[in-house]
Order: C-alpha cells, then sequence, then structure tokens
C-alpha cells in the first residue's frame, strides 16, 4: 500500500510541476496521506497474524511483541516519507514552506504516530483488524471535513491531525498541538500493551 | 513434572459464564500423557492454559518447579516450552527453514550458527530437509503439521504440548507423527490432545480422559481398558433394525450373514447369539463415556 500511494502521488505531483502547485501535493501526501496509510494499516501486523498463537506460547512480552509489530510498520512508513522528500529535491519542489528539515518530518510523523497508535488501539479493543482501520479511515474523514471548524477552536486545534501541514509554521500553536498528539499516542501505545497482555481475547 | 490443582475456567461473566473446565486435577510426569476427550471436553482450554496463553479462574498449575500464576516464571516456563496449537498458522511465503528459524528466535535462541544447526537438526527430524526451501503455502496439510513440530521442538522443550496433532492427516502421516512423537518422550514431558482413540493407545503409557470440562479418568490405557470387561459384545443380525437394551454400538460392519454389531453397555444385548469379547481402548473409552447415561 505505501509503495502504490507514493508512485501514485509522485505522478499527480509531476503533473503539477509547471503551474507551481507541486508543493501543494507533497504537503497533501506528507500531512494527510502518511497519516491515513498509517491509520489503515496499523490494525493488521498483530490481529491479521495467523501465526499469534505462537506468538503468545514464546517467552515474548507484549511490549516487545508491540514494538516489533509496529516497529517495522513505522519503518515502512518512516522509508516512504524518506523515498518521497528525496524525489521531491529531486524533482525541484521546495518543500521549505513546511520548515526546516526537522520540522518537516513533524509535519508527518506525529500524526502518523497518532494514527497509527489509535488504529492499533481500536483494533485490540474490538478485537478485529478492520475495526483499527474504518475507525482511523473514519476519523480521518471526519477531521477532513471539519478542518476549518477544528483549527477555529482553541481546544480542539490540539487534536486536529493536520495542523502541521494545513498551518505550517504556525509557532507555539503547531508545538502545542504536536505534544497533546504524542501524548495521545504515547497513553493509546500504553493502553494497548495492557490489551495484549489479555492475550486470550485474541485467540 | 506438571503439576495441576484444583484447575476452573470460565469463559465470560455473570449469567453467561461457560465452565470450560471444572476442578481439575492432574499430575504428568516425563514420558508421553494422552488427554482423550469428545470435540468441546476442554481440553484446548487446557493446553492453552498450560502454554501459558490464558489464564485459569482459579487453580494453580506448577510446571518443573515455575507457577505459572507469576508472570517470570511465566516466561521462564515459555522458554523451555514447545507448543503445537489445534490451528496451526504459518506464514505461507515463507520456506520452511525461515519459519522455524525465527520461530527460534522468538524462543530467545539469538547465537545464529547455533541456531542454524538447530534448525538444520529438527528439520532432518521431522523429514522436511528436501523440502526446507520450498514455500509453507505448497506444503501438504501433512507437511505443515511437519513444520509445525518442528518449530514446537527446536528450542529442545522439556514439555511438549500438542493439541489434536493428528486430524487431517492421512494414515501414513498420522504413523510417522506418532512415532515421532514417541521418539522424542524419552526425556521430556509430551502432553497429546486428541478425540482419537488410537492415538493414545498406541502411545501413551498414562492418560486422562476429559468430558464436559472434568476429569473422568486417570491411569493407564490398560486399566481403561479393563473397565469396559464383561460389558462388550459382538453379535451378527439380519434384521435392519438396531440392537436395543441402552447399548452403544461401537462398529457396525456389513457381512454376507447380516450386520455385525460391536456393543458397549452395562447388560448383554437381548438377542441370543451376543457374545462377550475382549474390550479395546475405544470400547473403554465408550464404555466410560456411556456408564452413568444409561
Amino acid at each position: 500500500m505505501p509503495p502504490a500511494f507514493l508512485a501514485l502521488f509522485l505522478i499527480l505531483t509531476s503533473f503539477f510541476l509547471e503551474d507551481g502547485r507541486a508543493y501543494s501535493m507533497a504537503s497533501a501526501f506528507l500531512g494527510y496521506m502518511l497519516p491515513l496509510i498509517s491509520g489503515i494499516l496499523a490494525g493488521a501486523p498483530i490481529l491479521a497474524d495467523p501465526a499469534l498463537e505462537l506468538h503468545f506460547a514464546a517467552p515474548i512480552s507484549a511490549w516487545r511483541l508491540l514494538a516489533a509489530r509496529y516497529g517495522v510498520l513505522a519503518a515502512v512508513i518512516l522509508a516512504t516519507s524518506l523515498i518521497f522528500q528525496g524525489c521531491m529535491t529531486l524533482m525541484g519542489v521546495d518543500l521549505a514552506y513546511l520548515g526546516n528539515f526537522w520540522q518537516r518530518q513533524l509535519v508527518w510523523l506525529v500524526p502518523s504516530l497518532t494514527m497509527l497508535a489509535l488504529g492499533c488501539f481500536t483494533a485490540l479493543a474490538f478485537k478485529q483488524a478492520a475495526s483499527g482501520s474504518a475507525f482511523t479511515g473514519g476519523l480521518w474523514i471526519f477531521q477532513l471535513t471539519l478542518r476549518g471548524y477544528l483549527l477555529s477552536k482553541p481546544i480542539l486545534r490540539d487534536f486536529v491531525l493536520f495542523m502541521g501541514a494545513s498551518l505550517p509554521m504556525s509557532g507555539s500553536m503547531l508545538v502545542e498541538n504536536q505534544i497533546s498528539l504524542t501524548l495521545v499516542s504515547i497513553v493509546l501505545i500504553i493502553l494497548s500493551a495492557f490489551l495484549l497482555k489479555r492475550q486470550e481475547r485474541y485467540i | 513434572m506438571i503439576n495441576i490443582r484444583n484447575l476452573t475456567k470460565f469463559y465470560g461473566k455473570g449469567l453467561h459464564a461457560v465452565r470450560a473446565l471444572n476442578e481439575v486435577n492432574l499430575q504428568i510426569d516425563d514420558g508421553m500423557f494422552g488427554l482423550l476427550g469428545p470435540n468441546g471436553a476442554g481440553k484446548t482450554t487446557l493446553m492453552r492454559i498450560l502454554a501459558g496463553i490464558i489464564q485459569p479462574s482459579r487453580g494453580q498449575v506448577v510446571i518443573n518447579g515455575l507457577d505459572l500464576s507469576d508472570e517470570k516464571d511465566k516466561q521462564r516456563l515459555k522458554a523451555q516450552l514447545g507448543y503445537l496449537p489445534q490451528e496451526l498458522g504459518l506464514y505461507p511465503d515463507l520456506n520452511a527453514r525461515e519459519f522455524i528459524d525465527y520461530m527460534a528466535i522468538l524462543k530467545g535462541m539469538h547465537a545464529e550458527a547455533e541456531r542454524r544447526s538447530r534448525v538444520q537438526e529438527v528439520l532432518d527430524l521431522v523429514g522436511l530437509q528436501e523440502n526446507a526451501n520450498r514455500k509453507i503455502g505448497d506444503f501438504s496439510g501433512g507437511m505443515k503439521r511437519r513444520v509445525g513440530i518442528a518449530q514446537a521442538i527446536v528450542n529442545d522443550p522439556s514439555i511438549l504440548i500438542v493439541d489434536e496433532p493428528t486430524a487431517g492427516l492421512d494414515p501414513e502421516e498420522r504413523i510417522r507423527f506418532r512415532n515421532l512423537l514417541v521418539k522424542m518422550a524419552s526425556d521430556r514431558v509430551i502432553l497429546l490432545s486428541t478425540h482419537i482413540v488410537e492415538d493414545i493407545g498406541l502411545t501413551s503409557q498414562k492418560m486422562a480422559v476429559l468430558s464436559q470440562g472434568s476429569i473422568q479418568f486417570e491411569g493407564s490405557p490398560s486399566e481403561l481398558i479393563k473397565m469396559a470387561e464383561g460389558h462388550v459384545w459382538e453379535l451378527t443380525s439380519t434384521s435392519t433394525e438396531k440392537p436395543d437394551g441402552g447399548l452403544t454400538i461401537v462398529s457396525m460392519l456389513h457381512q454376507s450373514d447380516g450386520i455385525r454389531y460391536r456393543l458397549v453397555g452395562e447388560n448383554k444385548p437381548a438377542e441370543g447369539s451376543a457374545v462377550p469379547v475382549k474390550p479395546g481402548l475405544e470400547d473403554g473409552y465408550i464404555w466410560l463415556m456411556h456408564k452413568d447415561t444409561k
């Protein structure tokens, strides 16, 4: 899935190179599509594993299982993002409006982590890989539709997934948003590990 | 050694709770131990508790001195455990060698040279050396079971738990599988759960029968056979009517002179031609399962 979307957005971006709108396609991929891909894939690493019962019988903790499975998924998302940014540089698309190199990484990394944690948690909570994809997909559509409204409300904007791509360089407001989303992710990961300790729910 | 005391397991809560195991007590020593019972008896629940996958509602399990209720003990136990689940899930895109190697890493075998050598050893042991580099997705059911047993023994476990390992195998595969288990039973505990009576009779010195979550019998296969002595008959009948009298039909064989029935029950069949016969393990099992319901 990530390579397919990567290829699609590289092609789409190339169409907009002439009229100067390529940067908006690039930010759409980084700030919107990568979090969506992360969320959709987040239910599968554990619950879609055919050998899950064998893993549960092995001497590995719930934390280690989570780290191993989601580490691989995070690495795929990271590689997709870096390849895309590398291609943008080669195509001459300037991504500087998203901030310096590190700020640019936070634009996709923070919401992707949140969607990953949310997809993992909902899948484990509902004991179904598809629940994670459905919930994160629904949230993505909801936030995309109400983005303007959510960004205008002081508390709600801290939980908007796309602030980095929608309002880049918005200073402390963006930092607050990224800290809030990171905290949410940490809480969801901790809850996911506790859920995963109750192995009999998943066999 | 496995020591199980007052083990009880409920699924669900409140009024909807289902009792899968009811005050199970067992002591299992080294060698092959067979656990027999009908489908839904609670065998898989017991196997999963012993493998540290699910938590009992009540009771205690101590394996080789390690208490399963203690999380650290449980992890230590899992390192010396081999487990073959009833529904074996494998990765179809990996080959047999890769899959077993992956499972060996999960079981804490991190020294690469030693691990590779052990993987080759278990591939040879289960007879998969010729197919070690073929994708598991292309394997037959029997070959997949062999991959399953290979992953279970790759860490040279002192406790091997195999749940319905011969279900779905052809006769030749079943024989091969049983022989493999017996060969390994000399220096470890092997707990074989099955609903196939023949598998127990041909492999286990000790056995238990589990039904509706409770242990109905614990002893040797010969003791179970002895219980049915005087309760097994054969008769040949030309009538299409089945023999009555509260007897359980163990087998029916169509012959030139009529149908030959093998029957188990409290009293001799009314038909005069019925003759008492020496019971087998299947008769003992049927007698045990039906004697209280007649």
